[in-house]
């Protein structure tokens, strides 16, 4: 009994967390067909920066306050992953026009060598070859004849390495150098009395997360469906040519996406900050978890990737919790049943199956 | 019926013919990146060599310059065999993800694969045998891994791969234990491949001192083996195994079409680039400062940083993988201490005093690689020299040239496998009451067809009426709802499209699928892949044999000029000759034109007319759908009117033409009164 609560409490909690998380990814996923792996690295830089706002030793702010502050954060992030990472390999339907982007990586280029230059002449002299290998890549970049055409995520696997290159390198390498390489805690949202039920505590915040989650993805699903937004976001992720044709703004919807889809990867981190602590680590666990719960659902699916998300989170704790030697074997199992299911159903559970056209 | 020829103009090819090759007029020659291995000019060949010497030369002297320059001279020696290792790990990655078009983001557990398998029997049985237990395990890993994903697509494959690639080692390391032993344990005990081939002791050298000679000669047998890898990897890549591999990379559908079984191929090729992987991950076992193997080394970070090599490098070039590894692995390291220690190899862990710089600056390179360079180096460097060969032209100087074959009219002209006589009287091929439906939609109902052989056989009607799919049913892309498809007399209707190629029936496509990144010339010799054995092109006077035979079919429908150039560069008329050229190298019987005369002009539809008519008079039977027309009427022998996917009418052209049910369908009801 008290193994079946455990269970049902872990699935409840992180589960939510996946969801919100999975959500973010699909979102994108449903409006440019690309998997965004830098959204782990989102979350990860989240917690650390609702760590800085809300920890006395830096701010010290009110523990919401923060928690709003990194929400914004969250949608920024978003919004950086977008511009460098997949709208930077070619247009939806913006111009072709990259000035912007050879200039904002010429200065991180150059700032970096600055705030990074390390202490002896001689890796000084090799830290200048490194970035003028980038430099040589920003004057190719101009000089290179023809840019490239129109963003096809199908033919161009550019974004699995910048999103990657983001989300695992870029992104958390800044918040170890800026804030912290360690576990930290956040302060809990909700204080107050655990409830006890067959011998397991149940925390407010465990009730918050679970509350909290449930009514994002239900105003979420309403916008989708009831709202000109909605409509938009879908005729997008029908056809991103023809929904420009139509007066859809396909860039703008694009940055809308990645904006939601840090809110949301930002909200998840705070929430479950309580149990997990915030660190490095997560960038990678939540974004598999994430990920594998999106492909179980169906990639473009909302319910999938709901659904998928406390699929995984109860094979997770199920076998963590049951199993002798769980931890090792959790991981394992959980990626043996997807690859099955993937066999018989490529596009996931609730995924659509398209017909081959010849 | 067709005697009512056009005047015999020449077609496109013919005069050409006359002309010894390369005298004519200069064109320019910009070779596809990543498939043009086959044929260049002789001058860049030589360039490949000069290359490859001097990268050997490089690697194999790395260790006497780093003892002599620096002062760490075994730090590096040891970070650049780590990154040749890496290098040879990408190259097998470079097999399925750059040449077949498979990017797989789980290599890293066929390392692991050969690793545990190395280190569980290194001791045991000689280590050779070890080698060849762990290259057979990671072959069946390899195996495993494309029976789960070889019939996915983009970005599915991708993730069946991820997912795969963390099962694999976990597998294995519990498989291990069955044979005894522990894969993860200590290896300072172990016996050593370099040891056992070029022997124990330690001779101190001019450069090495005592006790590291065993960390050079194992460098050098890495060297070798990189360089061996390589050489198969060339040797794949430029035989019609490899041309295969590239063709399903570019269009699936149209290898299919080529007579290619993709699934076998593919699987092929999984399974022979997991083998490289997999003998990396042997490498990686037996280097004398590898002190012991874990489960964590073979994570899908590795996996990740295998991707990124050979991105870096050039996706679908030989060198790129190399390159990559090289200048990320080897140089990410030494300038910022990604990990120095002698012990492994890890990746995202920094351990010198500037926490995360490392991260950051790979990042940001990886970032302007994708973003601004996304063919990477070799990219780049292509980019370069066809700037330069512009530069020159600019000049007036010759632009350097791939030399074509010579070949004779045996080579040029289209030759049906079957001759008339074969058949005995019996049609080429007959639809009986063939029948297809998309969910609730009947796209073609109860469709009797029946093509005499040497005849041209046109399929007409509205927009929607069935005719492609007709195509699709007879050339085995979809499979009939009910009905039967016989061709020379054999019932066909169960065979894979790949099977009904080399029956001799060749097709082109209504929305092109040339190979974009091949040249024009490799597109035809992969249309010649039903008529060869594999094992001929990997001799050098059997490919040249394929060449000619492609060559000469280009001439025949006016490409030879542009058979080097990458076929993405071709204009759209001349992409529709390409197919063209392409179907006819299997030497078919029945050649299957979808629309070929779309967006072509009408001096262009003129030539495709006589080439149509040429392709007839050499035995070969057409089955034709198109709209223009005049075309239609003055090429066919016999018309099938679709409409709704029910056969409204057929006859002659003048029948048909009269006919008051075809106007109807064309012009609306009130027309036909």
């Amino acid at each position: 009994m008290g193994d079946l609560v455990q269970i049902l409490i872990a699935t409840a909690t992180t589960g939510s967390t996946i969801a919100l998380i999975a959500l973010g990814i699909n979102i994108v996923f449903a409006t440019t067909r690309v998997v965004n792996f830098a959204q782990g690295g989102i979350v990860v830089a989240a917690g650390y920066i609702a760590f800085v706002f809300s920890s006395p030793a830096h701010v010290g702010m009110n523990v919401w306050l923060a928690f709003g502050l990194t929400t914004l954060a969250g949608i920024l992030l978003g919004i950086f992953v977008d511009l460098w990472g997949v709208s930077a390999l070619g247009g939806y339907d913006r111009n072709e026009n990259r000035s912007w982007l050879i200039i904002t990586l010429s200065v991180a280029a150059l700032a970096l060598f600055w705030l990074l230059i390390p202490s002896s002449t001689f890796t000084k002299i090799l830290a200048m070859v490194a970035v003028a290998g980038i430099i040589v890549g920003v004057a190719y970049g101009i000089a290179r004849p023809s840019p490239l055409g129109k963003f096809d995520p199908a033919t161009n696997v550019g974004w699995i390495i910048t999103t990657f290159a983001l989300g695992m390198f870029f992104i958390p390498n800044i918040v170890t150098r800026a804030i912290s390489n360690s576990p930290e805690k956040i302060p809990e949202l909700v204080g107050g009395k655990a409830i006890t039920i067959a011998g397991q505590a149940i925390t407010p915040s465990d009730l918050l997360i679970v509350g909290m989650s449930i009514a994002l993805l239900v105003a979420i699903e309403l916008v989708m469906s009831r709202t000109m937004l909605g409509r938009a976001f879908h005729a997008v992720s029908q056809d991103p040519t023809t929904a420009s044709l139509m007066g859809i703004n396909t860039g703008s919807i694009v940055i809308i996406a990645f904006g939601l889809a840090g809110a949301l990867g930002a909200i998840a981190s705070v929430l479950i900050a309580p149990k997990l602590f915030v660190k490095l680590d997560n960038s990678i666990t939540l974004s598999i978890w994430a990920l594998v719960a999106v492909v179980l659902g169906g990639l473009g699916s909302t319910k999938g990737a709901v659904v998928g998300a406390y699929l995984v989170a109860l094979i997770t704790a199920a076998v963590t919790t049951l199993a002798p030697d769980g931890d090792k074997w959790a991981q394992p199992v959980l990626f043996l049943g997807l690859l099955v299911i993937l066999r018989v159903r490529p596009t996931g559970l609730f995924g659509r199956v398209a017909v081959e056209k010849v | 019926m067709t005697q009512q020829q056009a005047p015999p103009t020449e077609y496109a090819g013919a005069h050409e013919a006359d002309v010894p090759y390369g005298v004519e007029e200069e064109y320019e020659v910009e070779p596809a990146l990543g498939g043009a291995h086959d044929f260049r000019p002789s001058r860049q060949r030589q360039a490949g060599w000069v290359a490859a010497v001097l990268g050997f030369v490089f690697l194999a002297g790395f260790p006497y310059f780093a003892y002599l320059f620096t002062t760490a001279g075994r730090s590096y020696t040891s970070l650049m065999l780590f990154a040749l290792i890496f290098a040879i790990a990408a190259t097998g990655l470079n097999i399925a993800a750059g040449y077949t078009g498979m990017l797989s983001l789980g290599h890293a557990a066929f390392m692991a694969a050969g690793g545990f398998v190395m280190m569980q029997f290194g001791n045991v049985v000689n280590p050779w045998i070890a080698v060849v237990f762990a290259l057979v395990w990671g072959a069946l890993m390899g195996l495993l891994m494309a029976a789960f994903s070889v019939h996915l697509k983009g970005f599915y494959l991708s993730i069946v791969t991820f997912l795969a690639g963390a099962v694999i080692p976990f597998l294995t390391i519990q498989v291990m234990p069955l044979f005894g032993g522990d894969a993860l344990g200590d290896v300072s005990e172990m016996r050593r491949l370099a040891g056992v081939i070029l022997g124990n002791g330690d001779q101190p050298d001019f450069f090495f001192n005592a006790g590291e000679s065993a960390d050079k000669r194992f460098y050098f047998f890495v060297v070798c083996c990189l360089f061996l890898c390589l050489g198969i990897t060339t040797a794949l890549v430029r035989s019609s195994l490899g041309r295969a591999w590239m063709a399903i990379r570019d269009s699936d559908i149209a290898a299919r079409a080529c007579g290619i079984a993709i699934y076998r191929y593919r699987l092929l090729s999984f399974t022979i680039s997991a083998t490289l992987a997999a003998f990396a991950g042997v490498l990686y076992s037996q280097n004398p400062n590898v002190t012991g193997l874990q489960e964590g080394t073979f994570s899908f970070f590795l996996s990740f940083t295998l991707v990124f090599f050979v991105l870096f490098g050039g996706l679908g070039t030989i060198a790129g993988p190399v390159i990559g590894a090289v200048a990320l692995g080897f140089l990410a390291e030494m300038f910022f201490g990604w990990n120095v220690s002698l012990a492994g190899y890890e990746v995202i862990q920094p351990v010198n005093q500037q926490p995360g710089a490392t991260g950051i600056i790979l990042g940001l390179l990886l970032i302007v690689n994708m973003v601004l360079a996304p063919n990477g180096v070799m990219g780049m460097g292509h980019d370069l020299k066809s700037w330069w060969d512009r530069r020159q032209a600019l000049r007036g100087l010759p632009a350097r040239r791939p030399v074509p074959p010579s070949i004779t009219e045996i080579d040029r002209l289209p030759r049906p496998t079957t001759t008339f006589e074969a058949l005995g009287g019996r049609p080429l091929l007959e639809l009986r009451s063939v029948s297809k439906d998309f969910g609730g939609l009947r796209a073609v109902d109860n469709l009797d067809i029946v093509i005499a052989p040497g005849t041209i056989h046109s399929l007409i009607g509205p927009n929607g009426s069935g005719k492609t799919t007709t195509i699709n049913l007879v050339t085995g892309f979809y499979k009939p709802t009910e009905g039967r498809v016989h061709f020379q007399g054999g019932d066909v209707t169960e065979e894979e499209s790949h099977r009904r190629a080399h029956r001799g029936m060749t097709r082109t496509f209504q929305n092109l699928q040339v190979f974009r990144d091949m040249t024009v010339v490799q597109n035809v010799m992969v249309g010649l892949q039903p008529k060869l054995s594999h094992a001929r092109s990997f001799v050098p006077a059997g490919n040249k044999a394929i060449l000619r035979r492609a060559f000469g079919l280009l001439d025949y429908v006016g490409l030879s000029k542009k058979a080097f150039e990458s076929a993405s560069s071709l204009a759209y008329a001349e992409q529709r000759r390409l197919e063209i050229a392409r179907a006819l190298a299997a030497d078919p019987d029945l050649l299957l034109l979808d629309e070929p005369a779309a967006g072509m002009n009408p001096a262009e539809t003129h030539e495709l007319t006589d080439l149509i008519l040429d392709i007839r008079a050499h035995g070969i039977t057409v089955l034709l759908i198109e709209h223009h027309m005049d075309l239609v009427m003055r090429l066919s022998d016999w018309i099938t009117v679709l409409d709704y996917g029910a056969k409204i009418a057929e006859g002659t052209p003048e029948q048909v033409q009269a006919n008051p049910k075809v106007i109807e369908a064309y012009l609306g009801a009130e027309a036909g009164v």
